[in-house]
């Protein structure tokens, strides 16, 4: 049962980063066609979207790999390059936490910028894929889904015995 | 015609990414495309497609990085050349319009850096080690050694983002800071702006803290 829902837990963790691919991408093509970056915060504020993403897809993918190397039958497979690279988790968690404050740093100030006198500054604070929502920011969305399936695969981590990358029995948690 | 263009550039641009990707992966340039090889074998079917998807996805946003990195690296010298001819012509050659002109080219600088430095880490470890890289320099150690680099140029990067914010609010001729910020619609204050960046620091300091008794 325990394997079971690891795999699943693993799978949905799997989408979950591609979707963060998906969108990390879809950020820069926007930021590419709009040509925004030429624009300050606005071209800024995209460039971040894609940073966050693609920092947090990226964390994602490490969770699916720690899931992985805790099941045993899959632990001796698994590189061991990648699996080392597990304990960069945190690092990664910071690292996307600290680009959206960074964001909402450069989008407050968006509102005290000369160009805010365009109304620039709504536009800035929304996200592309939603430009007629102010109110609704899916990185914002995203980034605390991330952060909830870090904490529910934290969980499932501590739940599933397994064996380290080198195919060692891993008694940390 | 625009459109059509547009989309046969796309295509070409996806093309030619993909040849080079799969040329890459018969000659072993990159040495494993980790993921995939990790997996190959002990894997149920059902993570075997995700895994390729989530591949080709990554290559391509490392490649995107690359590109936008390069980029704002031109950008960030156009931006300071036009900074600099504006101080010499057109405004007065103040210290708070000198602050407030000349910090964004540095932030855009740093932010291309930022992007190079994450694009040689991730790639190194996630796609393997990119030999052309390391022949020019390019060597990223792990993750942690990676975001520890990231976070201090992050961390340039917010001081002077709040710099260049308090000399563009002194600068404004029409308000105080308070009602530069509010802007006539009193949308905002500066409270947020304070608690957000007390909050950046606070977290940066605490990691920096953490990682070091590790």
């Amino acid at each position: 049962m325990r394997h079971q829902i690891a795999s699943a837990a693993a799978f949905v963790t799997l989408a979950a980063s591609i979707l963060g691919l998906v969108f990390s991408i879809w950020s820069v093509r926007h930021l590419f066609l709009s040509a925004s970056i030429q624009l300050h915060h606005e071209g800024t504020i995209h460039l971040q979207n894609t940073l966050i993403a693609f920092c947090a897809s990226t964390a994602l993918f490490l969770v699916f790999t720690a899931i992985m190397k805790r099941l045993p039958e899959f632990a001796f497979r698994i590189d061991p390059d990648t699996a080392a690279a597990v304990r960069g988790l945190p690092d990664l968690v910071f690292l996307t936490a600290c680009l959206y404050l960074f964001k909402l740093l450069i989008a407050n100030e968006a509102f005290v910028s000369l160009f805010a006198q365009k109304d620039l500054s709504v536009h800035a604070i929304e996200i592309v894929m939603f430009p007629e929502s102010n109110w609704f920011d899916p990185v914002m969305v995203i980034t605390t889904a991330s952060l909830l399936f870090l904490a529910i695969s934290a969980l499932l981590l501590m739940t599933v015995p397994g064996k380290t990358g080198n195919g060692e029995e891993n008694k940390e948690v | 015609m625009h459109t059509i263009i547009v989309a046969i550039v796309v295509g070409l641009v996806l093309v030619i990414f993909a040849v080079t990707l799969g040329r890459l992966m018969r000659r072993d340039s990159i040495h494993s495309l980790k993921p995939m090889q990790a997996y190959d074998d002990a894997l149920p079917r059902i993570f075997r497609g995700p895994l390729v998807l989530w591949t080709i996805l990554f290559a391509l946003a490392c490649l995107m990085l690359l590109a936008v990195s390069g980029i704002m690296l031109f950008y960030a010298f156009a931006i300071f050349h036009g900074e600099v001819l504006l101080l010499l012509r057109e405004i007065p050659l103040t210290t708070g319009n000198v602050v407030g002109h000349l910090c964004y080219p540095a932030i855009v600088l740093i932010m291309a850096i930022f992007l190079l430095v994450l694009f040689t880490g991730m790639t190194s470890t996630f796609l393997g080690k990119i030999p052309a890289l390391g022949r020019i320099g390019l060597r990223a150690g792990d993750i942690v050694g990676m975001t520890r680099i990231l976070l201090m140029l992050l961390a340039v990067a917010a001081a002077l983002e709040v710099v260049k914010i308090i000399s563009l609010a002194s600068i404004n001729p029409s308000t105080q800071i308070a009602k530069a910020f509010a802007n006539g619609q009193a949308r905002i204050d500066p409270l947020p702006l304070a608690v957000v960046t007390v909050l950046l620091f606070v977290n940066m300091g605490l990691w920096l803290f953490w990682s070091g008794r590790r």
